[in-house]
């Protein structure tokens, strides 16, 4: 791994295949696939709470909030509303980021085609 | 510029250390348990959600400056959750913090003189004192000086920061006790003897979830002796606490154990030792409590006609003639940091001593001179969440954070407290009549709600209908505080958490209805108080089964079902930890007395050899009772395993035959430089060791020579913490995954302790039964 990085990962048809250095959580890291890039910052929004904020592009899609760090409407809506993100909740159950039933249930079953990269670059 | 503790000067230091501690824990190479050992002691609590922090500021006798309260709404408002917190021991907290921003903090607070030092962890804790001391009509002296004095010489004091436990004390300004004194590590009481100010000692005394009361140490000690009190008291408790036990090592479990003439007799002995040394005496420097005001500032007139009753309910005249104290009531101990900033503003006209925190989350200023309570009530009534309009009663109300943001809550305590605001401020209850009343509340049967000081007091706990856990809270009443005569609350009940509203609201109106009958409310309470609350309770017994009601299963204030899964009373691994750092912190000190060339040689040595013989055998579920046993075990598992090298062998069996007493100490004189090499081979297998309790030179064990029973079945009975969870994790290393084992373990916290930070470490918990003798079979499965 290179020095700039702390973590990476790679996962192939819904599986952990490799996986590098130390990931925090409460760091930024990215998740890249073929479709997408999503950066994701653990921030304190503008009421003071703090979440996890996705952004693809740029622009903000999502920020996810204690206890479960991921949308309220379960995953399939969520996947559908958020421009078929599944990478991205996959990436958040991979990394034990969100202990929420439903999607983990859901990708047990919906991750045969995910493909993807988890990286974090050096946080301090 | 006044300061109310000076901070060591070892403190940028320390912080600079802390700051490369965090960058590890980031970066993966100190795991969480070890980094919580040392956030702790900086004051750095993590909350509920994950990887989001508490910062303590430690203010002692609760006074803060205007300029150091403007310093935190500011650090509250641009890094944390944009209020400061108000807690029941008299300082100040910033919640939200994140991770990177720590530090930032720390050093901000640093520059106007506030630390975070000292603010969890086994150490000496913000020191407490009477909320009007100095001010107060009925003092017998101003005790805050005594406080703050002594809060400088502590926190300077490396021993301050590696107690057996935490340690708290308190000074009450007279016998009223208003510092709640006995129930404390040590408590000083004013009084008078011959007219020479002085206290009334009382000690071991301590709530927690196995409260005691504390004991008269001694009748009367000059005032300025506190130091040398304290100073014994702490040398004792550090050579005679229990540190095996992170559940029973404050000083009141000491007491128990020894009772009264052992312990007093040890704590003389060190007192005796510095007692007539007047140069340890407390060097007392009055606060200033006259008026300061500029001539130029304009007396603004109330701006409505409530100004009155709030004046009434609110403001107190102090015994400089002419000045007022006032209490500002904080909604749940919270300021918005933009009303920290205007009152703030305000404030810092009148002087630096304006400012205190008190016990039920409050402000109290000081100093005001009376033309100005029109300017005060004009800026606390504008504040965004204000109180001001209720009676004293709404504002006097107590609760922790509750499940929140703390990790050993149950229930919710503010949510709580909100729904019986709510309720009682739209009743007809004459809530003036009760501005003295305690209603303390706790989401778990720790006391950081106050509930065994109360009036009426409830602290939080799980209860279940067909299967189905609703929150509820336990009742308790009664409580009576005056030094020397302090009684906790008594638990009388328990009730749902959603019928205690309507409870509270039907109690107090039976309370007030015959309250002119009895001389005060303990008379009430003895005579029939306590019936009305089994009464009530009883009316309140009714609980919807879950089909019926689902909000009755949810607690105030949440959004969800009561749940226990994100709770952290894993304190086990900790423990371990704890253990192995006393001695690390024993081979340190005596490296760098051998530097300096101070102390006993032999002596230094002796000590480095055994704490690093003892350090790690924690972490082969070892503990020994003698010395010598130390040799043996070491010997044993790391220098024949070859963990250690043989080399070191013959200082190992020295050190032996010294403990068996077959040799002298000063054999090891000729042994340092092999002696300090045993020391850093031990620290470099530990810095090496991993979450597994595995050291890099080990060899990890096959697969094929696991345990290969089904079930592996371990009996942990008699095994104290954290002992019993350091086997079980040593068992669970050797078996496989998806493997079961079963344990036997002890009622009280061994099983209320080692499920959960098995759980924590990832495993499942099965099953968790009682057996008939009174013990618990725990069925785990290895993750």
């Amino acid at each position: 791994m290179d020095t700039k990085n702390q973590y990476q990962a790679e996962i192939k048809n819904g599986k952990l295949v490799k996986e590098d250095g130390s990931f925090f959580r409460a760091a930024p890291f990215e998740v890249r696939s073929e479709d997408a890039i999503y950066t994701v910052e653990y921030i304190r929004d503008h009421e003071k709470e703090v979440v996890y904020r996705v952004q693809e592009d740029g622009k903000t899609i999502g920020e996810y909030g204690h206890p479960f760090f991921v949308p309220n409407e379960g995953p399939e809506k969520a996947i559908e509303q958020y421009s078929n993100c599944s990478a991205l909740f996959h990436a958040f159950v991979v990394l034990n980021i969100t202990k929420q039933k439903d999607f983990r249930q859901y990708f047990e079953s919906n991750s045969d085609s995910l493909v993807y990269k988890i990286s974090q670059t050096t946080f301090l | 510029m006044l300061r109310f503790y000076e901070i060591a000067d070892t403190i940028d230091q320390e912080v600079n250390q802390f700051e490369e501690d965090i960058k590890d824990f980031v970066a993966g190479t100190i795991n969480p348990i070890k980094f919580k050992a040392i956030r702790v002691a900086h004051g750095i609590y993590e909350q509920r959600q994950e990887h989001t922090y508490m910062i303590r500021i430690r203010c002692a006798a609760g006074g803060i400056t205007p300029v150091q309260l403007k310093k935190c709404s500011e650090l509250g408002e641009q890094y944390g959750s944009g209020e400061v917190h108000f807690t029941t021991r008299r300082e100040v907290q910033l919640h939200n913090v994140l991770i990177q921003d720590i530090v930032t903090v720390i050093r901000e607070l640093l520059t106007v003189g506030l630390s975070t030092r000292g603010g969890g962890g086994n150490t000496i804790r913000n020191i407490l004192t009477s909320p009007n001391s100095g001010v107060d009509k009925e003092d017998i002296f101003d005790v805050d000086p005594y406080a703050i004095e002594l809060t400088s010489r502590m926190v300077k004091e490396p021993d301050s920061w590696n107690l057996p436990r935490k340690f708290k004390i308190a000074f009450s300004n007279n016998s009223k006790d208003t510092a709640y004194t006995q129930a404390t590590c040590l408590g000083f009481v004013a009084t008078k003897k011959e007219d020479q100010d002085g206290f009334e000692v009382y000690c071991a005394g301590g709530m927690g979830a196995k409260p005691m009361v504390g004991h008269l140490l001694m009748d009367f000690v000059p005032a300025e002796k506190a130091y040398q009190v304290t100073k014994a008291l702490k040398v004792m408790f550090d050579k005679h606490g229990n540190r095996r036990s992170k559940f029973s090592n404050r000083l009141k479990f000491l007491w128990k154990k020894l009772q009264r003439e052992e312990f007093v007799s040890l704590f003389l002995e060190e007192y005796n030792k510095i007692s007539s040394d007047k140069n340890l005496d407390l060097k007392i420097v009055d606060l200033d409590n006259r008026p300061k005001i500029d001539a130029s500032v304009k007396v603004d007139a109330p701006k409505d006609d409530k100004f009155d009753i709030w004046k009434e309910r609110y403001c107190l005249a102090q015994k400089q003639e002419g000045l007022y104290c006032i209490k500002i009531p904080l909604q749940l101990g919270d300021l918005v940091s933009n009303d920290g900033l205007s009152l703030t503003k305000l404030v810092e006209l009148f002087g630096e001593n304006t400012i205190r925190c008190d016990r039920a989350q409050n402000i109290r200023l000081r100093n005001i001179p009376e033309a100005y309570l029109g300017n005060i009530y004009n800026c606390v009534s504008s504040f965004e969440r204000s109180l001001v309009e209720h009676a004293s009663f709404i504002g006097n109300m107590i609760n922790c954070t509750g499940a929140q943001t703390c990790k050993l809550g149950i229930c919710l305590p503010r949510g709580l407290s909100v729904a019986i605001r709510d309720k009682l401020v739209s009743s007809n209850l004459d809530l003036d009549r009760l501005a003295d009343f305690r209603l303390n509340m706790s989401g778990c049967p720790n006391t950081c709600g106050l509930h065994h000081i109360a009036d009426l007091g409830f602290f939080g706990k799980v209860a279940r209908k067909e299967g189905q856990m609703y929150p509820a809270y336990y009742v308790l009443a009664g409580a009576r505080v005056a030094a020397g005569e302090t009684k906790y609350a008594e638990k009388l009940n328990e009730i749902a958490s959603h019928h205690i509203p309507n409870f509270v609201h039907d109690f107090l109106q039976a309370y007030l209805i015959n309250a002119e009958e009895y001389k005060n409310y303990q008379d009430y309470l003895e005579d029939e108080g306590k019936d009305v609350i089994k009464s009530l309770c009883e009316k309140y017994s009714n609980v919807p089964l879950f089909s019926e009601d689902e909000s009755f299963y949810i607690d105030f204030g949440a959004t969800r079902k009561l749940s226990l899964d994100e709770m952290g009373s894993a304190e086990c691994s900790a423990g371990m930890f704890d253990m192995i750092d006393v001695d690390r912190k024993v081979i340190r000190r005596e490296l760098k007395q051998l530097d300096a060339g101070t102390g006993t040689l032999e002596e230094s040595l002796y000590n480095i050899t055994f704490s690093s013989t003892r350090m790690l055998l924690v972490t082969r579920g070892l503990d020994v009772k003698r010395d010598e046993q130390a040799f043996q075990s070491f010997d044993k598992h790391f220098v024949e395993t070859d963990l250690i090298s043989k080399e070191f062998r013959s200082v190992v069996q020295l050190g032996e035959l010294v403990a068996k007493g077959d040799l002298d100490k000063s054999v090891l004189t000729g042994k340092k430089s092999e002696i300090i090499g045993l020391s850093s081979a031990v620290n470099e297998l530990y810095t090496n060791m991993d979450d597994s309790l595995r050291f890099k030179k080990e060899t990890v064990v096959s697969v094929d020579k696991k345990e290969e029973a089904e079930l592996v079945e371990k009996d942990y009975r008699g095994v104290a913490c954290p002992m019993n969870f350091v086997k079980t994790k040593l068992v669970l290393e050797m078996i496989a995954s998806g493997q079961k084992l079963q344990i036997l373990l002890d009622d009280g916290e061994p099983i209320e302790n080692v499920p959960n930070s098995v759980k924590l470490e990832g495993h499942k918990i099965l099953e968790q039964i009682k057996t008939p003798d009174g013990h618990w079979q725990v069925l785990i499965q290895k993750k």
